[in-house]
């Protein structure tokens, strides 16, 4: 019974000059999202690793120095583009995309690509998880609105309702066939396509790399359009009207869509308000010369190193040291900042992820957001990711630092006059970012997978009530 | 008879729950969009003081630390905090942030004041280094965009329109109530025009209610008393044309679905679609160069200034011949000076990266100016533009304050590079001398040229609806669409 209904309704939308013109709507916005994916990740991409490479060339390209002045010298670590990128930029434009990995501090990842970009940007722009994520469920809401109202306003839900057929296998007929026309007219061809773009853009092997995410990302987005559907005809069954079940379809995605987000970032930014960039360095700075619990003053750092180093090696005065002291020093400066730079950048992720958790869990009210989230965090362009790197760019900027300070270490040499040559350069290995593993992913996405999982728990217990007491006026 | 027609359908409003609901959230939003402007623009003076009073001891204990030096107890600590070496109080010691304070009605519109810097500290270094200071900021905020008036009024009062007037003919149809319109004395299109006039008046005297309370309430100072008509007409207009847009659609006589999915695909389209293909057009025609391009190139040109590095020191000769005379004295001996070094290189790279640095900003304002002309496409993008430009947060002045930057900067390099040539040192008397920054700026006006072609355009999209509503509801159908 079941499979003629889906087979009466599917021939049904197939004819509806609504799907015409949805499917028309969508694929050219589809292909012109796809096509700028594809251009921003082939450039941005490119251009990224050709920069990282600079980088690493000009460090090994360094005369004989101090090795310093080498760390003073230092590289860049660029944040490559992730192949997933092509389908769903995220936040990429507003993060920033560099670190210089100098001596002494830690700096901040700079270079937001969105600076650099015209105002009209600010609208959000048009990516492939756009129109998955907001104008697909519009394109179901549009189909599926008056599936249900309109066999009511008909008359022909009461002879329905007269026949065997329970309504329930009635409306999940509906909402299967719906199902069919979406998967197969839309997100199933897209996907297809998308997968041509990422094998164009990224090679074979890159793709398959990346295929345990898109297919994670398949099915969430599948659960998701599901979920869509099933509301959408709970709706279309409990209310008076098709107008008014288009209306509330229509609210309710407007407020997912542009409500919720905006109103959680304020509501997060007044409950974890993050210092200004000025009162951060001041606040760094001042640390870095007086001290803060747990660290020492500058000055009492020194003199309190220097009594220690001579007690270690047994000796009266630093000229007698058998290594030398400069290196010594510059290490256990840096050993001291590392503690302060952990307590304050690590107070600000702290700070800017808790106002992400406080916008996940507005979430729970969107379950178009939680699927935007889960998208962002599995194509790696979401903020999580971004840490990751800044944590990863700072523990190799460690590892260089110390690199450089052992070797000044090593050679006790009159101040200044000692210099390494290429080989210490080279020991150096380039900075490679690892890109977090799906899992880890899926585990920090938590409340964005639990909103949709509860939206989805949601939509079939109200599509239950719905169809169950169906009523023909 | 307007007024009759007001009267019963303002009786007809109050009995349903439609306006109080529509009315309702209208305050929640001005409520919270004022709140939410109010606490960013607060936060950013707060933050403004905060430096200025930082700025200000600095600058004091820059002079009596070197007044102490002058007075005979000579300087013991790193060479690198020396207050007396030019080249240190240059690059580090003493730089005065150059400030782009709040306009009095900032907190209408966020605009680009949350991405873009309102503060800089400029030193000696590279003038791409600008370009790194940005404000903290969480991305997905930034991503989001804020929960602003200038939201309200280009998002939601739109919904609120079409919540308000979808189905103001379409109900009359379904209810069997438009037949008995059509048998009274008055032309019906008379009777629903009036009903569309009474709620854009309802809505726009809340509107006004709303704002002028909410902008007392927080205490903005009269000064913006013009602006804040400004952003009224702003609204009166916008408001028009969507119930305009209303008219029209309820006057081609389909039913209520239809008027409101045709409805709220026009705002998708004009108020997101637009702008997102507008703006990939702009970035597909003028392509911003990647700034990693910028970071490999200051880098080259740091090598190769080790050897044009004179040169370039030669050419700055040229632009300021009263440093070369006292200069020239100090013969080879300069050319060791580390200070003088590092300006060298400084200059060499400044040259060599200028015109990839001129790049970024010649294709911003292609894509700016393409935006400009084709803002007509879509209310939105304009209303919006008007509303940060009334704000004082729109990206051209922005773009003002950076330029200014980029020309203080140079004034404040010159004179620190004027003492390091000379090999002065700085006296107790000259860090009061440091050239200071003041942001030259007009203020935010409705009656820029751009913003009164806007509301004109405006104007006559609304007044083209209303006549094509007008013809359209002249034979109303009675049956279905």
């Amino acid at each position: 019974m079941l499979r003629t209904v889906v087979v009466k309704e599917y021939a049904e939308l197939r004819q509806s000059p609504r799907l015409r013109w949805s499917l028309l709507a969508l694929y050219g916005l589809f292909v012109v999202a796809l096509l700028s994916g594809y251009r921003y990740y082939t450039y941005t991409h490119t251009a990224r690793q050709a920069a990282q490479e600079a980088s690493y060339r000009q460090w090994l390209g360094q005369d004989k120095k101090n090795p310093h002045s080498a760390a003073h010298y230092a590289f860049y670590a660029f944040k490559p583009v992730p192949l997933l990128a092509v389908l769903d930029k995220g936040l990429d434009d507003y993060l920033g995309t560099n670190v210089y990995l100098e001596a002494h501090k830690q700096d901040d990842v700079t270079d937001r690509a969105a600076q650099d970009a015209a105002d009209l940007s600010r609208y959000g722009s048009l990516t492939v998880g756009f129109v998955w994520q907001y104008l697909l469920p519009l394109a179901i809401i549009l189909l599926t609105f008056n599936l249900v109202s309109q066999e009511r306003e008909s008359g022909t839900l009461r002879l329905l309702l007269t026949t065997d057929t329970p309504p329930t296998t009635l409306v999940l007929g509906k909402g299967l066939a719906v199902g069919k026309v979406v998967l197969g007219w839309f997100f199933g061809p897209m996907l297809v396509l998308s997968l041509g773009a990422l094998l164009l853009a990224g090679g074979v092997e890159e793709t398959l790399r990346q295929l345990p995410a898109l297919l994670v990302l398949a099915v969430g987005y599948t659960l998701f359009f599901a979920l869509v559907i099933a509301l959408s005809l709970a709706v279309s069954g409990r209310v008076r009207s098709s107008g008014l079940a288009l209306v509330v379809l229509l609210g309710g995605w407007a407020f997912g869509a542009f409500l919720v987000p905006r109103l959680s970032g304020s509501v997060a930014s007044s409950l974890y308000p993050t210092p200004s960039a000025f009162a951060f360095t001041e606040e760094i700075t001042e640390a870095s010369e007086n001290g803060m619990p747990g660290v020492d003053a500058e000055k009492k750092f020194r003199s309190k190193l220097e009594a220690q180093t001579l007690r270690q090696y047994h000796v009266d005065s630093l000229s007698q040291l058998p290594v030398s002291y400069a290196g010594i020093s510059l290490q256990a400066s840096e050993n001291r900042t590392y503690l302060i730079f952990d307590r304050f950048y690590g107070e600000l992720a702290g700070t800017l992820q808790q106002q992400n958790q406080v916008r996940r869990g507005f979430n729970l009210l969107s379950p178009l957001l939680a699927m935007r989230n889960l998208s962002r965090a599995l194509a790696g362009t979401d903020y999580d990711k971004h840490l990751d790197f800044t944590q990863q760019a700072e523990r190799k900027r460690r590892a260089l630092q110390k690199q450089m300070n052992d070797n000044i270490k090593a050679h006790a040499a009159p101040e200044g006059t000692y210099e390494a040559a290429d080989e210490l350069w080279r020991s150096v290995a380039p900075f490679r970012y690892q890109p977090l593993g799906v899992g880890t992913v899926l585990s920090r996405q938590w409340l964005s997978l639990l909103a949709l999982l509860l939206w989805a728990g949601g939509a079939v217990a109200l599509f239950v009530v719905s169809t169950r007491r169906l009523s023909p006026n | 008879m307007l007024l009759h027609i007001i009267r019963y359908d303002w009786l007809a409003l109050r009995a349903s729950r439609q306006l109080l609901a529509v009315l309702g959230l209208l305050a929640f939003f001005v409520g919270v969009a004022l709140w939410n402007g109010q606490r960013h623009v607060a936060f950013q003076r707060h933050t403004l003081a905060e430096i200025q009073r930082a700025d200000a001891h600095n600058f004091t204990q820059l002079t009596s630390a070197v007044r102490r030096i002058e007075g005979d107890t000579p300087f013991t600590g790193n060479a690198w905090e020396n207050p007396q070496d030019a080249y240190r109080a240059g690059t580090r010691l003493a730089s005065h942030y150059p400030a782009l304070p709040p306009a009095s009605l900032a907190l209408v519109a966020v605009g680009q004041s949350d991405l873009l810097p309102y503060y800089y500290k400029p030193v000696i270094g590279k003038q791409s280094a600008l370009y790194h200071q940005t404000e903290i900021a969480n991305a997905e905020t930034l991503y989001d965009g804020s929960f602003d008036l200038a939201f309200v009024l280009v998002y939601l009062v739109p919904l609120l329109v079409i919540a308000l007037s979808y189905n103001l003919v379409s109900a009359e149809r379904e209810l069997g109530t438009l037949a008995l319109l059509m048998t009274s004395n008055t032309a019906p299109r008379q009777v629903i025009l009036g009903k569309f006039v009474f709620r854009w008046l309802l809505l726009n005297g809340a509107l006004a209610v709303l704002l002028g309370g909410g902008l007392l309430v927080l205490g903005v100072p009269l000064r913006g008393a013009e602006q804040a008509l400004g952003v009224l007409l702003l609204a009166l207009v916008y408001s028009a044309f969507w119930f305009a847009l209303a008219f029209w659609v309820n006057s081609r006589g389909y039913d209520s679905g239809t008027n409101a999915a045709t409805l709220v695909g026009t705002w998708l389209v004009l108020v997101l679609l637009v702008p997102a293909l507008l703006s990939a057009a702009a970035e597909a025609l003028y392509p911003v160069p990647a700034r990693s391009e910028l970071t490999t190139r200051t880098r080259d040109a740091a090598a190769e200034a080790k050897n044009t590095g004179s040169q370039q020191l030669a050419k700055y000769f040229e632009d300021h011949p009263e440093l070369a005379a006292k200069s020239a004295g100090s013969g080879a001996a300069a050319a060791d000076d580390f200070a003088q070094n590092a300006l060298q290189t400084q200059l060499t790279v400044d040259a060599a990266v200028r015109p990839l640095e001129q790049a970024f900003i010649t294709q911003r304002a292609q894509q700016q100016a393409l935006i400009a002309r084709f803002r007509f496409l879509s209310p939105s993008v304009f209303v919006q533009q008007s509303l940060s430009a009334v704000a004082g947060t729109d990206a051209a002045r922005y773009a003002d304050f950076e330029q200014q930057v980029a020309a203080y900067r140079q004034q404040f390099q010159d004179y620190f590079a004027g003492k390091m040539l000379r090999h002065e040192p700085m006296l107790s008397t000259d860090y009061a001398q440091v050239p200071t920054f003041r942001f030259q700026s007009t203020p935010p006006s409705l009656l820029a040229p751009g913003t009164l072609l806007n509301l004109a355009w405006l104007l006559g999209l609304t007044v083209g609806l209303l006549a094509l509503g007008l013809a359209g509801a002249r034979h109303l159908r009675l049956g279905r669409g």
